[in-house]
């Protein structure tokens, strides 16, 4: 629905025009001081800022999907925080419709946040529970000052219609707490999309419903993907679940992607040895033999301490002296997937690597062939 | 195969502000000796009401009501808490999922567990029980150095380590591990299961593991037990479970599971688990695609439909056609619970 709104900004701050990007992310970084007050800043060096996002970029066409993948302490969450405004950025910038959003101040931002609307990981934490389930959908409309109080009604049994709260009478003059986990995650939805956002923003939405209810909610950002034409920018720790609701892919880690592409190639392909480790580690429902374990070493290590050179490098099973030397920077290994890693950018694999990228080649023909 | 633990019949009720939830309701499962068994279901079926039922720690509103905990010849529900006592760490050990938060801060870890090696071994030397420490570090791939270490000096991964070590330390012939990994990244929850598994494998130690997770149970038990609203659905070996379930909620939970490596649409199960059992009927009967008159009005016992394999359902007989009418998607439209 938001298509025909793509152009109107014409007003471009920073020069560059109407590329049909809805969302342009640029080496957006957020660094945490670890001293506070006036001697905040003052300490140099490494470990005198937590690098919680370190330069992340992508963008987000219309009606498409993003995941952001990784594990705790990747960044994932601090990066959707800044790209709805909720944290300011250290450096880098964030374009919105071709409009720098980055510093945006009242109504600007105001504007901005009526078209990006978030979902948060805890159903039972975000839901003011004085509130009827009807107080809670329409307050963003009178925030936002959007329709008359006779309409909120229509619109708000509207939403909850396309969330599947049905019929919506039903739910309207309820209490969050008369809500199961599930209904309470379907009312924030729905409150996230009564201003027609053309991007919504979901931490880990599904993370603490139940499997039988997970699916209900998972199904419904699909739904609402093809109904609405939004677009969704989707976290989660979880492949499986990103795998079934994204086009796109990026795996997070210590606050850089290593990897990003379509989802179903990031998956199947895991060019780097990061994404191959996640998807090596996770248990299968169905196994006919025993799965061999993950080729990773260590743990996830704080952000106040980033190794140098590629991040990934001390847990990195190809570790070669090149690793240490320079940070690998993200170069597309196809035309629409990018990876961060020497094995694909470095002239002399050493034999271990060489072997790896046989592994990534013979998956991908496999595939090709199955296909 | 023996079996180490038996639970006849248990019921568990939990009292707050007079009013009564049924948190398990005739539950009934057994461990065989060596072997792990999963207790697989959702938040509120009583998983976790079940482990805590036998290690007797429910907490002070909730007491065991009726059947039996038949360990190495012991009524657990029966016996007294000074008996229990004894019992607990030597006999049967325990892994949380909040465990690792549960060290004491200002104690060195190694400290921690030779104090437990030592309480149950009233006049080991300190140096045997610090030898025995180490070994049980090094078994769990902890350098057996850090034992020196205070817990903040460890991360979440090590933390869980040093408390499978613990739990490990006495050679019991039972652990009880609720969640262990929950709260762990994948990575690392794929490395503290791998090393758990191993130590019981090798041990032959029986173990309960709950878990929400269908795969982390798939791959680390021989059995599984699937529970909702505080009874057994189902109980049978984990090929069965997977292969061939009669239950309709297992069969539902299948349909919903999301799997990367699959392409298959997900199927939610209508309505949402209710919060303890109902007093009559089957407890899966709102959301059962296939629910009948019977389902409402009288309890299914659990039937036993092959070796080792039993289902808490009236129609056990149609499983066939249950589980062809449970992959098509509209057979889980209809309802609304």
């Amino acid at each position: 629905m938001n298509k025909t709104n793509i152009n109107i900004n014409t007003n471009i701050k920073s020069g560059t025009i109407a590329e049909p990007s809805l969302l342009r992310v640029d080496s957006l970084t957020k660094w945490f001081p670890l001293r506070r007050g006036l001697l905040a800043g003052r300490k140099k060096g490494p470990g005198a800022y937590i690098r919680a996002v370190d330069g992340v970029s992508f963008e987000v066409k219309p009606g498409q999907s993003l995941g952001l993948a990784g594990e705790s302490g990747s960044g994932k969450t601090v990066t959707a925080e800044m790209l709805a405004r909720l944290q300011s950025p250290t450096a880098g910038t964030i374009h919105f419709l071709g409009e720098d959003v980055t510093t945006a101040r009242s109504r600007d931002l105001m504007r901005f946040r009526r078209q990006v609307q978030m979902v948060f990981q805890n159903p039972y934490d975000c839901l003011n529970e004085r509130w009827r389930v009807y107080d809670i959908v329409r307050e963003p409309l009178i925030i936002h000052r959007l329709g008359h109080g006779n309409e909120h009604l229509d619109t708000c049994k509207e939403m909850l219609t396309v969330v599947g709260l049905q019929p919506a009478e039903h739910y309207l003059y309820r209490y969050p707490h008369e809500l199961s986990g599930g209904e309470r995650q379907r009312v924030a939805i729905a409150r996230a999309l009564v201003l027609r956002p053309a991007l919504l923003i979901a931490d880990e939405p599904t993370t603490m419903l139940d499997v039988s209810v997970r699916a209900g909610v998972l199904n419904l950002f699909r739904k609402l993907q093809q109904d609405l034409d939004l677009s969704i920018l989707f976290i989660s720790h979880e492949f499986s679940t990103i795998s079934y609701i994204c086009d796109t892919t990026a795996i997070m880690y210590l606050g850089k992607i290593m990897e990003i592409g379509p989802t179903s190639q990031v998956f199947s392909h895991r060019y780097h040895p990061y994404s191959d480790a996640l998807a090596a580690s996770l248990p299968v429902v169905n196994a006919e033999d025993k799965r061999p374990p993950a080729r990773i070493s260590g743990e996830i290590p704080g952000a106040a301490s980033i190794p140098r050179g590629c991040r990934f490098a001390p847990r990195c099973p190809y570790q070669a002296p090149a690793c240490t030397a320079e940070e690998p920077p993200l170069l597309p290994v196809d035309s629409s997937h990018r990876v961060a890693c020497v094995i694909w950018s470095g002239e002399t694999p050493s034999s271990e690597q060489r072997a790896f990228q046989e592994n990534v080649l013979r998956r991908q023909d496999e595939e090709g062939g199955a296909a | 195969m023996a079996s180490l633990v038996t639970i006849e019949d248990l019921g568990v009720e939990y009292r707050s502000r007079g009013e009564v939830l049924r948190a398990a309701h005739n539950v009934r499962f057994f461990i065989g000796e060596g072997e792990a068994v999963g207790l697989v279901g959702e938040s509120g079926s009583g998983k976790s009401t079940i482990g805590k039922a036998i290690l007797r720690l429910l907490p002070p509103n909730g007491r065991i009501v009726s059947g039996r905990i038949m360990y190495q010849g012991r009524d657990l529900a029966a016996i007294s808490p000074e008996e229990m006592r004894g019992l607990r760490w030597s006999r049967i050990a325990m892994i949380f999922q909040s465990s690792m938060n549960s060290l004491n801060p200002v104690y060195r870890v190694g400290d921690q567990i030779i104090e437990a090696i030592r309480t149950h071994n009233p006049g080991m030397k300190r140096a045997v029980a610090l030898e025995r420490t180490c070994e049980v570090l090094a078994n769990v791939g902890i350098d057996p150095s850090r034992h020196t270490s205070y817990p903040h000096q460890l991360s979440g991964g090590m933390r869980q380590r040093v408390n499978i070590a613990m739990a490990l330390a006495l050679s019991p012939p039972l652990i009880i591990a609720d969640e262990p990994t929950t709260a762990l990244d994948v990575v690392t929850q794929d490395r503290v299961l791998r090393e758990l598994k191993l130590q019981q494998e090798q041990r032959r130690i029986s173990m309960l593991l709950v878990s929400h997770d269908i795969a982390v149970i798939a791959e680390n038990c021989d059995r599984v037990a699937v529970m909702y609203a505080g009874t057994i659905a189902e109980f049978a070996p984990t090929k069965n479970i997977f292969n061939n379930p009669y239950h309709p909620y297992t069969l539902g939970l299948q349909n919903a599971f999301p799997d990367f490596r699959s392409h298959r649409a997900l199927v939610s199960i209508p309505g949402f688990p209710p919060t303890g059992a109902r007093s009559r009927g089957c407890m899966f009967v709102q959301r059962c695609p296939f629910a009948e008159e019977l389902c409402s009005s009288e309890t299914p016992r659990p039937t036993q439909v092959e070796d080792d394999h039993w289902v808490a359902c009236h129609f056990t007989q149609r499983a066939s056609e249950f589980q062809r009418l449970a992959r098509d998607p509209d057979t889980w439209l209809g309802r609304t619970g």
